[in-house]
């Protein structure tokens, strides 16, 4: 069987005080205390090379999940475990963190303005991670740039453009090819096609379809859209209210869907 | 002997329970249990809505059951699965190992051209490339799509050539069991006989099967028994004197 590469266990963010009833909520607002908890009790595995697909509706506590993970947002509690490191991630110190951050993991966000930081050049973006990563030398630095934007096929006439100035496409093409810079072991996409027209977005799924081909990535795939987890999942969870409800094998999930809110998911694709 | 059976399914039923139509349950198929032992070709016939799909496609996990086992005996005396229980991890293992598929309809992933659709099914079955794509290739030349094919992608196919890439990659990884859900089912004469011609080359090979055919006449070719479903129960199960 695959080797397993995270395991998330009972992994919760509240916001707000909180209070013992809140784990218990049906809803994501605790109705003793009013605090939001955005992400319940949460538990699964990662195996190495697959793509695990969480789908869910806006506010089911999808995005809150991947961006604990990478450490964006400091989880109330639970433990996660990176094959290969002893300790639970969340116990890290913030050096720590940094470095599962820069040479482990890689995140391509929906909105290009978390990912990219739009004072610098794309070319300077992915610099940026190869930096924080220990590259040092700039020939090496650039010839590495050079080689992820041809990956992605980001035109290499743009490299030393500003975000500003690219497309919404271009902009995830970057972000891609940073979040690849460092041969992570996992990378987190968090909505990366969505408001994008068809014809990008189809280009885009077909680029990160052929990265785990080439590189076998683990990749975790948030998205609100079933085509798209249709296309690229092999696995998929299925969150409402800050809980998984359901979790199977793709097909599976669409074709037998067991829970009424998974039914109606499948019911309402186009 | 259990060496000698692949697969036993034991008390299976499958229900779906419609929550969108107020909790509404429909019955495909209830109480069904069989063996199939290693080499055999069992044929499933019934009429349409008789549950024989649903069947395949519990035993794919495609479906979940909802009671019942369906357990599934590796070769070289391997642990014995439960197929309606066991992990999805441990079934995606069995997919790209030794559990191969071929559906009614295909729906072919887009953009992706059909000598890698063939040549991946090698790849996950651990194959380097260059092997996999140079089998992928014989498969789908011995299936009679013509080479300058190979590059395209299957959703712009015929019918008939988009189903022969679906036995391509069922085919080409030499699985244990083979699960066939009406393979032949809509498709022009010559399609159907490449595809017949295949599948009777399995059966010479000995390959473990479970087969629906919507023609009688190829059912009674290949099986070695045939189990009649009628209203999702098994009304009898005989063998096939034609093919003893």
């Amino acid at each position: 069987m695959r080797d397993w590469i995270l395991k998330v266990k009972n992994l919760t963010k509240i916001y707000g005080d909180g209070c013992p009833k809140c784990l218990e909520s049906e809803t994501n607002k605790c109705s003793f205390c009013k605090a939001t908890i955005a992400v319940n009790s949460v538990s699964f595995t990662l195996y190495r090379g697959e793509i695990l697909g969480i789908v869910g509706e806006s506010g089911s506590g999808k995005s809150t999940l991947v961006r604990s993970l990478y450490f964006d947002i400091t989880p109330t509690f639970g433990e996660v475990y990176l094959n290969g490191e002893e300790r639970n991630i969340f116990d890290f110190n913030s050096e720590e963190k940094r470095r599962l951050r820069n040479f482990k993991m890689g995140m391509v966000y929906q909105n290009p303005f978390l990912g990219l930081n739009f004072e610098i050049t794309a070319g300077g973006n992915v610099a940026e991670k190869l930096l924080m990563a220990n590259w040092r030398n700039y020939f090496n630095i650039r010839r590495r740039i050079k080689e992820l934007f041809e990956k992605t096929e980001f035109p290499l006439s743009r490299i030393d453009d500003f975000p500003s100035t690219l497309s919404g496409g271009m902009l995830q093409r970057v972000q891609i090819a940073k979040a690849l810079a460092n041969n992570p072991e996992i990378i987190f996409l968090d909505e990366p096609t969505s408001g994008l027209d068809l014809s990008v977005q189809a280009r885009l799924l077909d680029l990160i379809k052929k990265i785990q081909h080439e590189f076998k990535i683990s990749m975790i795939l948030v998205s609100h859209d079933l085509g798209v987890i249709r296309l690229l999942a092999d696995r998929v969870l299925v969150m409402k209210e800050g809980r998984i409800i359901e979790s199977g094998l793709t097909d599976q999930i669409l074709e037998d869907p067991q829970h009424p809110y998974t039914q109606l998911l499948v019911n309402s694709m186009l | 002997m259990m060496q000698d059976i692949i697969l036993e399914v034991r008390n299976l039923s499958k229900k779906f329970n419609l929550h969108l139509l107020g909790g509404k349950v429909i019955t495909a198929f209830q109480e069904v249990s069989f063996v199939l032992r290693r080499g055999e070709f069992l044929g499933i016939s019934g009429k349409s809505g008789s549950g024989k799909s649903s069947l395949i496609k519990c035993i794919y996990r495609t479906y979940l059951p909802t009671e019942g086992e369906i357990v599934y005996y590796p070769k070289n005396n391997g642990v014995p699965i439960d197929l309606a229980k066991c992990s999805d991890e441990k079934v995606i293992e069995l997919r790209h190992k030794s559990i191969g598929y071929v559906s009614q309809f295909f729906y072919p992933i887009p953009r992706v051209s059909c000598l890698e659709i063939v040549s991946q099914a090698l790849i996950q079955q651990g194959a380097d490339k260059d092997e996999a794509k140079r089998k992928a290739k014989n498969m789908l030349l011995r299936l009679l799509i013509p080479e300058k094919l190979f590059d395209a992608y299957p959703s712009t196919f015929s019918g008939g050539e988009k189903q022969r890439v679906n036995i391509a990659q069922a085919l080409v990884k030499e699985a244990e069991l083979l699960l066939l859900d009406e393979p032949t089912a809509s498709l022009d004469k010559t399609s159907k006989a490449i595809i017949l011609e295949e599948i009777l080359k399995l059966k010479e090979r000995r390959v473990s099967a479970i087969g629906i055919f919507h023609d009688d006449e190829d059912l009674k070719r290949f099986a070695d028994r045939i189990l009649v479903l009628e209203d999702g129960k098994i009304k009898e199960v005989y063998k096939n004197d034609k093919n003893s």
